[in-house]
């Protein structure tokens, strides 16, 4: 087992510069990343740091200079054949004699899932910190970057300070934003890569798309409209199903009607269902519990029909209506239908 | 035989978790524990395992005293036996430290295993980071989201369907190797009253940072690059408009902010 | 038989007083208990007001005032009769400053029932979380186990079987002891915690620090056999009604419905405002009464606590844990002559009936059902005592003196002399 390098030893001075690592995703660099670039240059005034991306992929020299537009200043290329798809091992490897070299003080990962794996093995190689998961960050009076992430399933946040470097923090797609690209002139350094075979100690088989389920809808929806408990039967959700085909929404549901059957499975919004972000979300009768809301909190408007107004869902809709949804949502139904119904004869 | 090691953290049941209505903090006290959903998994996967080759499973945790009752948990599911590493010195770990204080207790007291399984994350933390920091640490491979298992022991390998983000990569990895599960690998059984009897003769050991030996600054908030420097509760969202007269006027003005937003747009035939 | 099952001496199922009590009893004396509990601890799910007398907790564990999760002394009894819009409080106090121990406790369950437990794990009973036994294994009309689900893996065999289930024991029903409760049998009680600083309550009851207060309440039924309760715990007031289960079903409410007319009765009101109901849970009580008292042993088997409906309330723990401890010593008897045979029992049966638990039923219950079916203690007296309280205490000029005729003429017309006198003597099974 490796010894651990304890951190006293490190040379904070020493690390200079923010890294933001770039992911790939459908053949170009992900809008997480971008969004990264433009945290950094949030950061910058306070930090004073140079902003270099870091990219590593088969053919990826040449988005060097729309990373340059989104607020990169210093691009790093790694191309090779054995980065063409995702493993640990190659990328770790690759990208820590990168780090090394370099010494930033900080790199930023979007939390995305193989990000996420890419991150944790390479603090932990790095013997630094590394905070999940990040939803926000700020550099607090001494100069310190200060990291912070929501604990049990956001009911708390906390502050993460790291007393190594580089230290190292995943940040969640969404928290920042991506900078107006601007046309600007970029240095790009491309590193030699040294990969063997032998450095992959796992073979990739097979890559396939997972079987598009039924509610594929769900998830790509611009309109979501998901039925709770405060349906109360099944036979009431059918004034869910008018008011969903009137206004042409996705139909989800909470967990424990799903559980009662009322509404089928893959239609479960939440922890263990899916997670949405349409522009508009509906939450009926639904009270708002955390399991719930991790799925469609970042809905662009979220609608709540609740007849308790102290239901937690009030606490973060944007639009709530306290009232019986046996009463709210025949008249909601109605008017859409007017609306949409009118265009007919306009 | 194909030897297992699931490690296995006690976590508060977030869904009883309750705020404190004048603090805003999270009321920690009398909220149930129990074991980590995802490790649960864990813990079923191994046992399938085992129950087509054979082999031994240990639940490794560490944690207070007080998760000996996860480890009760685990056990009655019909596993082996237990380690706890319980000690102040492990307190506040980091997930690297947490990482380095599994790994060694990993090295010194089975160091025969052929698979390592740990939860994808713990429902506390979510950082699901501590998995893969025990691979590394032990220099060994890890495959993260592991949605299907096939282990062929006299090979030495496994065969592993990896989810990520809609694709599904199936991966051959030589054993001994880490996976991460989650859910949707399995159906976790529950105990039945023979095992659970049983298991409640087994041992669980208890070890301490003195007899798990090694560098203690390494351990615990010493241990730890990072370090939770602040707590709070999260600001509330800027408030929604909450309308509660007259559904008829609550409805109208609904519709108004739809239209406006172009949400709700007329169809156009 | 059992091939790779291992077998017990004794199977206790359920962790509340009655079979933590009966478990500690027989392995004390080295028996190999096994204790099944349904909940993910003992306590987890149970519902109780609650005082905890000291008789007979002290026999069994001497001392346990110095470690038991208690939560106030008892000092201050109150009795109140409550009518719609008034209310008449008794208070009686006793055993004032440092006379420890003290006669009774209260105790919230989930912490309690658990450090019990734990008292019987350290004396060697194998206490098993979890676990919600669903049937008996018989052979030849002896019971020689239990079941928890399906399959061989799910059953547990052991010479004897003790039913500490609860009112809705699973083995008195499959036992053929008893049958389920009628709802004349059973009282459901619905209660809230809330959730108060110490020193609240202790200004409000008008305690000194640590001291506890209990109060029980009749008139708050609607009529119906009932009453309404508060106790102290340290931090919280339990707060509850009670009522027969026959009768909610002939008012048609719900019992919450009761429960939040009790909180927001004015002698009620003030002492829990401010306070933050923190869990509100139901129960059933057993109400049957020493006549429709089950056989309470059989070949293998004896049932205990409210399993066996032995509850007098509101003395139900101490009842439990008393035929708990005397069942578990019929079970070292039969150990010691090696016969689990019903006759071997129903010393169980015997001895009870000897002890002060059984005699303190038969009392009451000579008067229950009389009780049941009088309406007039429950509605008629607390109302009509409201009523000519406050037209005594209301000063408006008229006689003293004329107001006492008109008060004795109301009660003859409401009650009738004979009538109360009768009454009186029905409700001393309602005397503490
Ligand atoms: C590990 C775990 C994972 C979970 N995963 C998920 C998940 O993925 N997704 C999920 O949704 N849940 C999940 N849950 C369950 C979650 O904790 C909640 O229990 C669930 O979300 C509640 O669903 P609900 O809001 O429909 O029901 P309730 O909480 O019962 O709320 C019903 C609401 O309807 C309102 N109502 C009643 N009648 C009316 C009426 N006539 N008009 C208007 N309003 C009315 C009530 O005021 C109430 O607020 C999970 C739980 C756990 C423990
Ligand atoms: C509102 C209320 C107020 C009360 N106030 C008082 C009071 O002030 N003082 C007092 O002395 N008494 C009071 N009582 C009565 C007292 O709570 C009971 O009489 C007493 O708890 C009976 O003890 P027990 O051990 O027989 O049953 P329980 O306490 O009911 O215990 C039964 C145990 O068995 C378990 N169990 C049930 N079924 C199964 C199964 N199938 N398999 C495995 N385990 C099972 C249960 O989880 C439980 O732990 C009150 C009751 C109520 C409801
Ligand atoms: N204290 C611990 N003891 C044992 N296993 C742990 C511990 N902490 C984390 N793990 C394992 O690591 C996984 C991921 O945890 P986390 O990184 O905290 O999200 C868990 O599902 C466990 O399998």
């Amino acid at each position: 087992m490796m010894a651990q390098v304890s951190s006293a030893l490190i040379d904070i001075q020493s690390w200079r510069g923010v890294f933001v690592y770039v992911e790939m995703k459908d053949g170009k660099p992900r809008d997480a990343s971008l969004e990264l670039l433009g945290a950094s240059h949030k950061l910058k005034e306070s930090l004073q740091e140079e902003i270099t991306a870091v990219i590593l992929g088969k053919d990826v020299a040449e988005f060097a200079k729309i990373l340059a537009s989104y607020g990169a200043e210093k691009v790093i290329v790694a191309e090779h054949d054995m980065l063409g798809h995702y493993t640990s091992d190659a990328y770790t490897k690759v990208l820590s004699k990168i780090v090394l070299e370099n010494k930033p003080s900080v790199v930023f990962y979007p939390a995305t899932p193989n990000c996420r794996d890419l991150a944790s093995k390479m603090a932990a190689r790095l013997k630094t910190g590394l905070a999940a998961d990040c939803t926000d960050l700020k550099v607090n009076g001494n100069k310190q970057l200060v990291q912070i992430r929501p604990d049990f399933g956001g009911k708390d946040l906390s502050e993460i300070l790291t007393k190594t470097r580089p230290q190292m923090v995943t940040v969640r797609p969404g928290a920042f934003k991506k900078l107006q690209p601007k046309d600007s002139k970029v240095r790009v350094q491309k590193v030699k890569v040294d990969l063997k075979p032998e450095d992959m100690r796992v073979k990739i088989l097979n890559v396939e798309k997972a079987k598009i389920e039924g509610s594929d809808d769900l998830v790509k929806s611009q309109i979501v409209a998901s039925a709770g408990m405060g349906f109360g039967s099944r036979e009431n959700i059918a004034i869910f199903e008018e008011f969903v085909k009137a206004i042409g929404a996705s139909p989800g549901a909470s967990r424990p009607v799903v559980e009662r059957g009322w509404i089928a499975r893959d239609r479960q919004v939440g922890q263990s269902g899916k997670t949405v972000a349409p522009k508009l979300y509906f939450a009926i009768g639904i009270s708002g519990s955390v399991q719930h809301r991790v799925g469609m909190e970042n809905s662009e408007f979220i609608v709540a029909i609740n007849n308790d107004p102290n239901a937690p869902i009030f606490k973060f809709c944007n639009f709530g209506i306290v009232g019986d949804l046996f009463k709210v949502l025949p008249l909601i139904t109605e008017e859409v239908k007017k609306i949409k119904g009118n265009s007919a004869s306009s | 035989m194909v030897n297992i090691i699931v490690c296995v953290k006690q976590v508060p049941d977030v869904a009883e978790l309750k705020i404190d209505p004048l603090t805003h903090n999270v009321v920690r006290e009398g909220v149930p524990s129990i074991v980590n959903p995802d490790d649960r998994i864990g813990v079923e996967e191994a046992l399938r395992i085992k129950e087509k080759y054979g082999g031994r499973i240990t639940i490794l945790s560490m944690g207070p005293p007080q998760a000996k009752a996860a480890l009760f948990e685990c056990l009655s599911m019909g596993t082996d036996d237990a380690i706890l590493l319980s000690d102040r010195t492990f307190a506040a770990a980091d997930t690297l430290a947490t990482a380095y204080t599994l790994a060694r207790a990993i090295k010194m007291y089975r160091n025969d295993f052929d698979l390592i399984i740990c939860g994808r994350r713990a429902i506390d933390a979510e950082t699901g980071q501590t998995g893969i920091q025990i691979a590394e640490q032990l220099e060994i491979p890890h495959l993260t989201y592991v949605k299907n298992v096939q282990v062929f022991p006299d090979e030495k390998k496994v065969v592993v369907r990896r989810e990520v983000e809609g694709q599904i990569e199936t991966i051959e990895a030589p054993i001994p190797i880490l996976l991460t599960v989650m859910e949707g690998l399995n159906k976790p059984r529950l105990p039945n009253l023979r095992e659970i009897i049983k298991s409640k003769k087994k041992e669980i050991r208890v070890v301490n940072a003195t007899e798990l030996g090694g560098d203690l600054s390494l351990y615990g908030l010493k241990g730890s690059p990072t370090w939770v420097a602040k707590v709070y509760p999260p600001p509330p969202k800027p408030g929604g408009t909450i309308k509660s007269g007259e559904p008829k006027e609550s409805v109208s003005e609904l519709i108004n902010i739809l239209a406006e937003k172009k949400l709700i747009v007329k169809r156009v035939e | 038989m059992h091939a790779d099952g291992e077998k017990f001496d004794a199977i206790v199922v359920g962790a509340g007083p009655a079979g933590t009590t009966a478990a500690l009893t027989m392995a004390k004396e080295g028996m190999r208990v096994a204790l099944l509990e349904r909940g993910e601890y003992p306590g987890a799910k149970n519902v109780f007001g609650g005082v905890l007398y000291r008789w007979p907790l002290e026999e069994i564990i001497p001392k346990f005032w110095e470690t038991a999760p208690l939560e106030r002394q008892i000092v201050d009894h109150r009795f109140m009769v409550m009518a719609k819009d008034s209310g008449l409080l008794m208070s009686f106090k006793v055993d004032g400053k440092d006379k420890a121990p003290y006669n009774g406790y209260t105790a919230i369950r989930a912490k309690f029932d658990r450090w019990y437990a734990s008292k019987a794990e350290e004396a060697g009973v194998l206490l098993a979380n979890s676990v919600a036994v669903d049937d008996v294994i018989t052979e030849n009309g002896k019971v020689v186990g239990v079941r928890a689900g399906q399959g061989a893996e799910n059953e547990l065999y052991a010479s004897v079987v003790i039913g500490a289930d609860g009112v809705n024991s699973s083995v008195a029903v499959k036992t053929g002891l008893r049958n389920p409760p009628d709802p004349d049998e059973v009282a459901i009680g619905v209660k809230e915690v809330v959730e108060l600083p110490s020193e609240t309550i202790e200004a409000r009851f008008n305690l000194r620090k640590g001291e506890g207060a209990r109060m029980e309440t009749i008139g708050c039924t609607h009529g119906k056999m009932g009453g309404g309760f508060i106790y102290t715990n340290s931090s919280s007031l339990s707060v509850g009604v009670v009522i027969l289960l026959s009768h909610l079903m002939e008012l048609q409410m719900k019992p919450y419905t009761l429960l939040d007319e009790f909180k927001s009765h004015q002698m009620i009101e003030p002492l829990i405002a401010g306070g933050k109901a923190k869990e509100y849970s139901a129960h059933l009580i057993p109400e049957a009464g020493y006549s429709r008292l089950p056989r309470l042993y059989g070949d293998g088997v004896m049932i205990v606590g409210d399993a066996a409906f032995l509850c007098s309330y509101p003395e139900g723990t101490n009842l439990a844990m008393a035929s708990g401890m005397i069942a578990g010593k019929a079970a070292l008897h039969a150990k010691k002559n090696n016969d689990f045979s019903a006759n071997s029992l129903s010393a169980y049966q015997k001895m009870l009936a000897e002890s002060y638990a059984m005699k303190e039923m038969k009392r009451k219950s000579s008067s229950h059902k009389q009780l049941i079916q009088n309406p007039r203690l429950f509605g008629v007296y607390p109302d009509l005592v409201g009523e000519l309280l406050a037209d005594m205490l209301h000063i408006n000029g008229e006689l003293k003196s004329l107001k006492h005729k008109r008060a004795i003429k109301k009660f003859r017309q409401k009650i009738g002399l004979l009538r109360a006198i009768r009454d009186a003597y029905s409700a001393r099974g309602m005397a503490p």
